[in-house]
């Protein structure tokens, strides 16, 4: 079953009187419980493409389906109910709400979709094990380290059991190690919990604990790279693919 | 844990943040209160109690108070609202719809707006009853009854709201509006050169490169800044115009107070009431040191319209060479042109007495020769004396007698003339409704009102201006405030680069200085032409320019001083 399906997406923008057009006619199929990669140098309209993707930007023609929903004719209305119960986000910079505790910003999902208490613990109690919060439960999101914010962000991400998971840079903010630790973490999640996860970012070693690398050029997918065996091998292949494209190794690194 | 619970913890937890919007409204409101407690005051207004020179003071600086209300509250609730974008943006992007939003903002500002509204009102309270104070014991407007009334209540209140719910509908719509990606980033700052940026760098390239990188953040932020700067124009020049007219019109009261009382005292008698003698009054004056150099007595008739003087006798006793035939009168305006007051200047052109006798108009002068009285009526006529004979006989005028009195020291006479009144009350035994008829109107207590009255508008120019100054240097604060974060990333890096403290600091000082003197200074050069042609209407154009250029410069002053300190604050608060 797919989890996501874009077809013949578009998208510009006016900038200084000129049209740029960022997405062109990209189509796009995820698995359920697929874990894909979408690559390309700044500027190569990833984060736009997510943004479609997830609701968060309207395209200017194509279609996405969600779960087999048609998700391009909802409402803004619609669009944010789809999103609280379908979707889970995850940023560069967090993105967490730093008046609240970590189990607060953990349960932010489940709050909006208006879940008992015996829910919310139950689910709270599956994601802080399983992402090993337990302990910072009550802390407030500035005695976190950056790695400990992102983990909290994957958690509010999957709490709810969305059947997919954006990620926009996940790892962009994060050093080797941690990085490691994040994609480590979110592999995990995807094999407990069965949510794909489309991640967009520029750095091979994120993308190679992924099943699937996408590279985006010039507003198109160009072409995309499985993973056969190890993700250090998968990781060559990127980048071998990504010059054959014309790129330079550089843009990965 | 529930939505409610969610939102309540972010509200409290955020306080420190929506503090400064509390107590912005709190601010605006508890002033606006004063004001409006005293124009509903009956007490104040009542022309009885307080001279309406006094009181009439209030509805300017009232307005004005009006104005803040109307212009600060909005803006107070844009910086509210635009703190929470980026909250907004992560709520939306987990899911949160506009309406949900919509909602939850509303209660959020119905609150804090409420609960900002309800201490106004107390802290008002309390403010207009230290107000009356002052007016009662400091200036010296005895009389006065503070009092609670809901009308001030009333009238702030809805004052408040129409201030703030377009101010809340625009706003917390701008954040409705608004692309999720765009909340959850911080907008893309540009680094525009601007004219000024070119010349200045082609000019003084030393001195720019000297502050590339004060220059750098004023362009990032250039256009905040130009906002705030132009809110800072606009506040400054009114305080320098503000503080400019009212030193020239406090000494306007004052030279009018002289000018429209050639003589010391007034007083009339009226078909043969109000009958007292002279050497009496000049007895108890006496009494009290004060010696009478001279007594002019004018026969008149007066109806509900106009006074009739003789002409021979106002030539004999006021100096005057005017020519009035029978059958003609003349219309005499007693007006100081130079006052700064418009005047009603339509000059009678005939009047009819016994049935069918007319005189008509021989023309017009301007000049104040006498003290105006209770007694007299609103316009003059000079007549013949023949005609002047004829229209005491007829039933439609009143006959009376005017009396002038000049002392050797008018300012030594206040308690002489207490003392005369009680005198003429007990000899005449007027009743109440006719004792103002018959009052006895002095230099020196014009002359007093006139004080209290400067004195009564320099403080509320004084109010409203520390007001405005107030609100300055709380955009300051929020300016500042709003780019705390940069500023400390901006700091980090300078430090791990080899800039020194004290380096750090200067920077910081002048970049401050240098953004927010500049609207200072130039709203005091601008408000120059304002000040000189305003204050001219009452010839005192030079002084009052230069009382408020005195007044540009001192807060050009202060604020090199605050900023300083905030500077020092802020820096300190960044090392720690």
């Amino acid at each position: 079953m797919l989890a996501l399906h874009a077809s013949n997406i578009s998208k510009s923008y006016k900038s200084s009187g000129q049209t740029i057009e960022v997405l062109r006619h990209v189509d796009l199929q995820i698995a359920s419980g697929e874990m894909v990669a979408i690559m390309g140098p700044s500027g190569s309209g990833k984060t736009t493409l997510l943004h479609v993707l997830a609701g968060v930007d309207v395209p200017d023609s194509g279609t996405v389906e969600l779960g087999g929903e048609d998700f391009s004719g909802l409402t803004e209305e619609e669009k944010a109910f789809f999103r609280r119960t379908h979707i889970g986000m995850v940023f560069q910079d967090f993105q967490l709400l730093e008046s609240l505790t970590v189990k607060e910003n953990i349960l932010l999902p489940l709050i909006l979709n208006q879940k008992d208490v015996y829910w919310q613990d139950k689910a709270l109690k599956k994601v802080m094990e399983a992402l090993e919060l337990a302990e910072f439960a009550d802390k407030r999101i500035a005695e976190l380290s950056g790695g400990q914010k992102q983990r909290v962000a994957i958690g509010r991400a999957l709490i709810h059991e969305p059947g997919i998971v954006f990620g926009d840079e996940p790892t962009g903010s994060l050093d080797l190690k941690t990085t490691r630790d994040v994609m480590c973490c979110m592999v995990q999640m995807n094999r407990k919990f069965g949510s794909s996860f489309l991640l967009v970012t520029h750095d091979a070693y994120a993308a190679s604990y992924c099943d699937r690398a996408l590279l985006l050029q010039d507003g198109k997918l160009k072409s995309e790279v499985r993973k056969q065996e190890s993700n250090a091998s998968f990781r060559e292949d990127i980048l071998n693919m990504w010059c054959c494209l014309g790129g330079e190794a550089d843009d990965f690194l | 844990m529930t939505f409610y619970e969610v939102s309540q913890k972010m509200l409290l937890a955020n306080f420190s943040r929506y503090r400064i919007y509390f107590f912005s409204n709190l601010f605006a409101a508890a002033l606006f209160y004063c004001f409006a407690s005293i124009f509903t005051n009956q007490s104040f207004m009542n022309g009885k109690i307080v001279n309406p020179l006094i009181s009439s003071n209030i509805y300017f600086p009232s307005i004005l108070a009006a104005l803040f209300l109307l212009f600060f509250l909005p803006l107070s609730c844009q910086v509210f609202v635009a703190a929470r974008k980026k909250e907004y943006g992560i709520l939306f992007s987990l899911g949160m719809s506009r309406r949900e939003a919509f909602w939850r903002q509303f209660c959020e500002n119905v609150l804090v707006t409420a609960l900002a509204l309800a201490a106004a009102l107390a802290a008002g309270t309390l403010l207009s009853w230290l107000f009356f104070g002052i007016i009662r014991y400091g200036i010296g407007i005895v009389g006065v009854k503070w009092g609670l009334s809901l009308e001030p209540y009333k009238i702030t209140a809805f004052l408040y709201l129409v201030a703030l719910a377009p101010a809340f509908i625009f706003h917390a719509g701008s954040i409705l509006r608004e692309k999720i990606s765009f909340l959850l980033k911080a907008p893309a700052l540009s680094e525009k050169e601007g004219v000024l940026y070119r010349m200045l760098c082609r000019c003084c390239s030393g001195y720019m490169r000297r502050h590339m990188a004060e220059w750098s953040f004023l362009r990032r932020h250039s256009r905040e800044w130009r906002i705030r700067s132009v809110l800072a124009f606009v506040i400054v020049s009114c305080s320098v115009i503000l503080v400019s007219v009212s030193v020239t019109m406090s000494m306007a009261f004052l030279r009018d107070a002289k000018s429209y009382s050639p003589y010391d005292m007034v007083y009339s008698e009226m078909d043969e009431r109000h009958r007292v003698l002279e050497g009496n009054v000049a007895g108890i004056l006496a009494e009290y040191g004060v010696v009478v150099e001279q007594i002019i007595r004018i026969p008149y008739v007066r109806n509900a319209s106009f006074n009739c003087f003789p002409v021979e006798k106002v030539n004999q006793y006021f100096q005057c060479a005017y020519q009035v035939k029978d059958g003609q009168f003349l219309n005499l305006f007693q007006y100081d042109l130079q006052d700064g007051y418009e005047h009603e200047m339509q000059p009678i052109s005939e009047i009819t007495y016994n049935g069918n006798r007319q005189l008509r108009s021989a023309g017009s002068d301007v000049r104040i020769l006498w003290n105006q009285n209770p007694a007299f009526a609103d316009r003059t006529l000079l007549v013949s004396d023949s005609d002047f004979e004829k229209l005491q006989k007829d039933a439609e005028f009143q006959v009376g007698v005017a009396h002038w009195f000049l002392f050797d020291q008018w300012e030594d006479s206040y308690d002489g003339i207490c003392a005369v009144k009680e005198y003429m009350s007990e000899t005449n035994q007027n009743a109440e409704s006719e004792a103002a008829y018959y009052e006895v109107s002095s230099k020196v207590e014009y002359y007093q009102d006139a004080q209290k009255s400067g004195r009564f508008l320099i403080f509320l120019i004084a109010f409203i201006v520390g007001l405005m100054m107030m609100a300055e240097f709380l955009l300051i604060h929020f300016r500042i405030q709003a780019e705390q974060e940069e500023n400390n990333r901006a700091v980090l890096s300078l430090r791990m680069i080899g800039v020194t403290d004290q380096e750090v600091l200067n920077d910081m000082k002048y970049k401050n200085r240098l953004r927010f003197i500049l609207p200072v200074i130039l709203g005091t050069v601008f408000s120059f032409l304002p000040c000189y042609f305003l204050n001219e209407a009452y010839s005192a154009g030079f002084q009052g320019a230069f009382a408020g250029a005195v007044f540009g410069i001192g807060a050009a002053g202060a604020e090199v001083v605050i900023l300083g300190w905030y500077s020092k604050r802020e820096f300190k608060a960044m090392k720690g």
